[in-house]
């Protein structure tokens, strides 16, 4: 089902640790192909809206997730989020907030723009590679998208 | 009677009166007297000397009488002189020529009748002219046919008395004369023998201006009598002569009791001087009019008298005494002392007090205390600035169903609370102001002060909004940028030992697992104190709390925690309280999580949680049988990062109770504990006041 290139992961993430720990679990796991990244919120914004370094990709590749983090350089996480969210063309597209953050008001303000899950990085390496793992088997194995995205 | 006597003095009225009568009688007795002296004298002129020795005797007392009635003196005296040169006569006919003198001179009318047929036969020029009818008009009539006796003698009648008795006496007989004036005659008629026959001689007086004195007199004794002013005679030594009921009616004397004593007798012994200097001036014939002074009654009350005291004068213009007119004017006192202390409230009134009649623009009336405090108020009248506004007011007043409105004004520097009033007598509005200058001075230092309380509010809110911004933005670092490096610290160490592990040296690896443990408890600290200080800035939503479902979803919530424990555990009453559940729910969990923790080991542990009632408050409790600790150090308790045990005897942060106590504190409440090493420890805490 899987096209070939195809994007399946937007990982969206500034600290270069937190990059690498992830994608190792995401490794561990089988989970590392087609993994695209973007260390900044305007990078992820050029990628997801086919802008910029971006501008010859098409728009309906669609990744199968994003994994945004809210504390970005240039653009918010938040505001990337909302991006997505109000745009007809990808406010289908899975997004789940990985962010150093527990502040309420950020995960209010984060499920208020209509993220589809917000998960704490756990400060324990075993934890921190778990929740990576369990996410990514979750919305790309378990979960069903719809076949097409609407044009 | 005589014309000095009727000019006498009026005060001595009564005394004269009785004098008067008595002179009457007297005359009327010497008239007799006199009658039979010349019936003597003509008939028994041989025992002239005899009889002259009598008339001398009678001459005496005569003259007596005669400093009583002065006229009459002269005429006695004539008729003494007569009689006395009669009786020097030896004959008839000297007799009868003295008697004809007499009855042409006499000042009485003399009328001779008939003694059979009552007609007159003689009369003398006195009686023509008193009665304007001449001698021939009258000869040969009775006396009844005379028109001024003809209603009231009949002649009859007087023939039969005086047959009976030898006179006739009419004591007050009214006439009308020719001319037609009424006078009063005294009229005497007596038989007695003349030459050998008998005649009837009617003697007639003029008492008409006698009455009329009369009649005056009494007049003004009666008015005298009947004043209500004290009325009193007094002769030069200050000896009361006269005193009217007047006087009885206000000092309370009789004259019965005043009459012949002095009228010290009436004044308080420090103004008799006045009463001496009195007497001196009248004595000089001065008067002293309407002086104010006091007088004693016989009951010994002073009363205030006005006096006007007046000499009575001789006919020579001589003070031979005084007459004194009292008026008690203790009322008129009373009521001007009344006046003037009802005049006195607005007088002495410390607030300015005017009344001014709208229609004329006129003040009335300003009290001392209005022209002291505005001194242009009179001068500016209706402009004046207090005064502003009023024909609105009046015209409220009189449209309205209230007479009386009050009002605040200011005069630039004054400010007057003012209640006016509608005085619909006079029509005329009265204005009461209360100066509350100080009052509005104070009330507008309030305002500024409270604008500058509130400007500081603003600023000082503003500046803690940006303190709590600033601490929030911190807050967030914190969360975010703190925990990744430890992360990565985690992270590495663990990707170290699972990808390195196996080379490594047994120590190298738990070195590793130390920077891993280091790392996650760093985790927990910033939780911990994120934890803490986000309180600080947490709202607290008070509502009634059950707090005992709180404790049993506390207990359920660290089931984990007594996993594998002995742990008994005891709930008393919980009765609910008011204050905000999630934050309650966080004194309980740290509490009761404290006392689980703190009982590790002991078996079995019992942990009491309950409440009790102290000093009208709800003190909730949690109890354990664990490690306790040392009072000493009990101040300690509830810093934060603040621990008495060491971490490897119990984790921990020393955050927990630090919570505790905010959590407490922002509710108004107090915490404490009570505990001994080993032997556990109790903590306590109120919630605030606030009624359920």
């Amino acid at each position: 089902m899987n096209q070939p290139n195809q994007t399946e992961i937007l990982l969206v993430e500034d600290s270069q640790d937190d990059l690498d720990m992830t994608l190792r679990a995401l490794r561990k796991a089988n989970m590392a192909n087609h993994i695209e990244v973007a260390r900044d919120g305007a990078e992820a914004l050029d990628f997801i809206f086919c802008e910029g370094a971006h501008a010859a990709r098409q728009i309906e590749n669609m990744p199968k997730l994003i994994v945004l983090d809210l504390k970005l350089p240039k653009v918010s996480g938040m505001e990337v989020l909302r991006r997505i969210k109000t745009d007809p063309r990808t406010k289908m597209i899975p997004v789940v907030m990985l962010t150093s953050s527990k502040e309420q008001k950020d995960v209010i303000e984060s499920y208020g723009l209509g993220t589809n899950s917000y998960i704490v990085k756990p400060v324990d390496f075993e934890s921190f590679a778990e929740a990576v793992q369990k996410l990514g088997m979750y919305w790309l194995l378990l979960n069903q998208p719809p076949q097409t995205y609407p044009a | 009677m005589s014309n000095d006597h009727q000019n006498g003095n009026v005060t001595d009225h009564a005394t004269r009166k009785e004098q008067a009568k008595t002179r009457t009688q007297q005359a009327e007795t010497r008239s007799d007297q006199a009658k039979t002296r010349i019936e003597q004298a003509e008939t028994q002129s041989q025992q002239a000397g005899t009889r002259t020795e009598q008339a001398e005797t009678r001459t005496e007392q005569d003259k007596t009488r005669t400093e009583q009635a002065e006229t009459r003196t002269e005429q006695d005296r004539t008729r003494t002189e007569q009689a006395r040169t009669r009786t020097m006569e030896q004959a008839l006919r000297a007799s009868e020529l003295s008697y004809r003198r007499l009855f042409e001179a006499a000042r009485d009318g003399i009328l001779i009748l008939d003694v059979d047929t009552g007609r007159i036969t003689d009369v003398n020029p006195f009686l023509v002219e008193l009665l304007g009818f001449s001698r021939s008009e009258m000869i040969g009539k009775t006396v009844g046919e005379l028109s001024p006796f003809k209603d009231v003698v009949s002649n009859q009648a007087m023939l039969e008395r005086l047959q009976k008795d030898g006179y006739v006496r009419y004591q007050d007989l009214p006439l009308e004369t020719r001319d037609g004036r009424n006078i009063a005659v005294e009229f005497v008629c007596n038989v007695y023998e003349a030459g050998g026959k008998k005649v009837i001689q009617c003697n007639v007086r003029d008492i008409t201006e006698r009455r009329r004195s009369e009649t005056a007199a009494s007049w003004l004794a009666a008015i005298v009598e009947s004043s209500d002013d004290a009325i009193i005679g007094k002769n030069l030594n200050g000896i009361i002569t006269n005193w009217n009921q007047g006087a009885e009616k206000i000092f309370g004397y009789t004259a019965s009791e005043m009459v012949g004593t002095s009228i010290m007798r009436l004044i308080p012994a420090d103004r008799q001087d006045q009463e001496n200097q009195t007497l001196t001036k009248i004595k000089g014939g001065g008067s002293v009019e309407h002086f104010d002074t006091l007088r004693q009654t016989k009951d010994g009350r002073l009363i205030d008298v006005s006096v006007t005291a007046s000499p009575i004068k001789d006919v020579n213009g001589k003070a031979v005494g005084v007459s004194k007119v009292a008026r008690d004017i203790s009322e008129r006192r009373r009521t001007e002392a009344k006046a003037s202390w009802l005049a006195s409230f607005p007088e002495r009134n410390p607030n300015p007090i005017v009344e001014l009649d709208l229609a004329s623009g006129v003040v009335h009336y300003v009290n001392p205390c209005a022209i002291q405090m505005l001194p242009d108020l009179q001068s500016k009248g209706m402009s004046h600035p207090l005064l502003a506004g009023l024909q609105e007011i009046q015209n409220t007043l009189l449209n309205g169903k209230t007479d009386t409105l009050r009002r605040e004004i200011s005069t630039g520097e004054l400010f007057f609370a003012q209640t006016i009033t509608y005085i619909p007598e006079a029509k005329r509005l009265r204005i009461y102001s209360t100066d509350i200058t100080d009052r509005k001075t104070a009330e507008e230092k309030i305002h500024q002060l409270n604008n500058e309380l509130e400007q500081r509010v603003i600023e000082r809110t503003a500046e803690l909004e940006v303190a709590n911004k600033e601490l929030e933005s911190f807050s967030y670092s914190i969360s975010h940028d703190l925990r990744a490096p430890l992360r990565a610290v985690n992270g590495f160490a663990g990707i170290v030992l699972e990808d390195f592990g196996p080379q490594l040296p047994e120590e190298g690896r738990g070195y590793l697992e130390r920077i891993r443990a280091g790392a996650l408890r760093m985790g927990v600290l910033i939780d911990d104190l994120l934890a803490f200080s986000r309180l600080s800035r947490q709202p607290v939503n008070r509502q009634t709390v059950n707090s005992a479902r709180i404790v049993n979803e506390v207990l359920d919530e660290l089931k984990p925690q007594r996993e594998g424990r002995q742990i008994e555990i005891q709930i008393g009453n919980l009765p609910a309280c008011h204050g905000d559940p999630a934050l309650l729910k966080q004194v309980w969990v740290n509490l009761i999580s404290n006392a689980i923790k703190y009982t590790r080991g002991r078996e079995p542990a019992i942990v009491e949680i309950g409440c009790a009632r102290e000093n009208d408050q709800d003190v909730f409790f949690v109890r354990d049988n664990g490690a306790g600790f040392d009072m000493q150090y009990a101040n300690k308790l509830f810093g934060v990062f603040q621990r008495l045990h060491r971490e490897d005897q119990f984790e921990g942060t020393g955050v927990g109770l630090a919570i505790v106590q905010r959590i407490v504190h922002r509710h108004g409440g107090r915490v404490w504990a009570k505990a001994e090493v080993n032997h556990g420890a109790t903590f306590y805490f109120t919630i605030g006041e606030t009624k359920l």
